[in-house]
């Protein structure tokens, strides 16, 4: 009998166990749950952001593209009609230069950023002299920084040689030098310091300029997203530098940080170690040893 | 007649995060961890397509690339139908998705969710499945041949970290 009893009891408190652990799951999932929905909602803002800048640039591009267009066009009208005056030449000549370099820039952007979403990008490694790039960025920008009169401070290696792509090098560095250039006050400094480090290459772009917000400074990554928007904003541009800056550096296995405080500029730094994909991975037999033998699907 | 070439000349190496679609034949290399490629092929064409996604879901960051699942398989179908392919002749199949860490944070492990996340986008198409190698704790380096649809997979042969992670 009280055998029985002890059996009894010993099943109702398995049973209260039971219930027990399945309540607390039941609220664990409940909880899981609320936090998935909280998530989802999150990035249902997001996307339905990112589709309203999508649209938005659409009708922008057209003021980004055509007002460098129709400056070029009236400015080599000008000189068209006086070639005789070699003192317009030099005036309006590097005009011309300046606003077609930014259409091609802003062009550049905007093809390798459908690239890059259409899944078309690959790196093409190579062995790149990258203090070399630097001073082909620097020279691209030549005109702009010495428009804004901004002195610009290179640190870099006399010979830095590293393996990575170099044409993704060069956007990713110009996209981060016209931002610079574009965010600093007139007469203001700008740095560049390139090294190697820690089986990698480093490179930093450092300005004096208007700086950013901390809590703003995750949406920069964002594409077509400019802190300063709308009809009024100051500056030109489709939000896409530093989003396929981004996209590039991983593809390339690295990444690209950000920090700034308002009011006292910003640094980025692009950190890309060596690839760890061989150069020669397209041979089919590479690394064989370190398969197992190949099953067909 | 003259014997058809076995195999494709074509070569081609999918980085992660990447899409290949062509009309010519190729033979398409590419190494998954816990990523997942899904080959799509079209049985009457005979031309295939492949993407190799890093995450499942797009959330808004960035870029919208094929880095992700969602992105990625959306892609490849329309990049499939681009080149005339008729969605009741496309077949699937799908590699990867292996947990390469133990002990994992997150719901599930993303090898897992890049799995299922395949799987569930193909039903809503409507595009079957014919062969699968998915989950383990392997990576996997498969040869796709888009001409026959046939996929080499070779295991790695020990939980070695690979390049797309």
């Amino acid at each position: 009998m009280s055998n029985e009893l002890t059996a009894h009891e010993l099943m109702d408190q398995e049973l209260v166990a039971t219930l027990k652990e399945r309540l607390d799951s039941n609220r664990k999932a409940l909880h899981d749950l609320r936090e998935v929905t909280k998530q989802l909602e999150l990035i249902n803002r997001k996307l339905q952001e990112s589709e309203a800048l999508k649209s938005h640039f659409l009708s922008n591009i057209r003021n980004e593209i055509n007002n460098p267009l129709t400056s070029i066009m009236g400015l080599s009208r000008q000189l068209i009609s006086k070639p005789e005056t070699s003192e317009n030449v030099s005036i309006v000549g590097p005009m011309i230069y300046m606003e077609a370099f930014n259409l091609d820039f802003q062009l550049q952007n905007i093809f390798i950023a459908a690239e890059l979403e259409a899944g078309e990008a690959s790196p093409s490694y190579s062995k790149v002299d990258v203090a070399g790039v630097v001073d082909t960025v620097l020279d691209l920008q030549i005109h702009q920084i010495s428009q804004k009169n901004i002195s610009v401070t290179k640190l870099t290696p006399e010979s830095l040689y590293f393996v990575t792509d170099a044409q993704k090098l060069q956007i990713m560095l110009l996209n981060l030098l016209a931002n610079a250039i574009e965010f600093t006050s007139d007469g203001s400094k700008v740095e560049i310091v390139a090294e190697q480090r820690d089986g990698g290459i480093s490179l930093v772009v450092k300005d004096t300029g208007i700086g950013i917000d901390p809590d703003k400074q995750a949406r920069v990554f964002d594409r077509f997203h400019q802190l300063d928007a709308g009809t009024t904003k100051k500056h030109r541009g489709h939000g896409l530098g530093l989003s396929i800056s981004k996209a590039l550096a991983e593809m390339l296995e690295g990444k690209i940080s950000l920090s700034s405080a308002p009011g006292e500029g910003c640094t980025v730094e692009l950190f890309l170690p060596e690839p760890s994909v061989e150069v020669n991975i397209t041979s089919q037999d590479s690394n064989v040893f370190l398969f197992d033998e190949p099953e067909e699907f | 007649m003259i014997q058809e070439s076995p195999q494709p000349e074509l070569k081609h190496y999918l980085y992660p995060g990447a899409l290949f679609v062509d009309s010519r034949p190729h033979l398409v290399t590419t190494v998954l961890g816990s990523c997942v490629a899904v080959c799509l092929w079209d049985s009457v064409q005979k031309v295939g397509g492949i993407n190799h996604y890093l995450l499942p879901l797009w959330n808004g960051e960035g870029l919208s690339t094929p880095k992700y699942g969602n992105i990625a398989i959306e892609k490849l179908i329309s990049g499939m139908l681009d080149l005339g392919c008729k969605k009741k002749y496309l077949v699937a199949k799908l590699f990867g998705g292996a947990a390469l860490w133990q002990n994992q944070h997150g719901l599930l492990r993303v090898g897992d969710r890049n799995a299922s996340l395949a799987q569930d986008i193909l039903k809503e198409h409507n595009i079957p499945i014919v062969a699968s190698d998915l989950l383990g704790e392997q990576g996997r380096k498969i040869i796709y041949n888009t001409e026959t649809g046939a996929v080499l997979l070779r295991r790695h042969r020990s939980r070695v970290i690979d390049p797309n992670e």
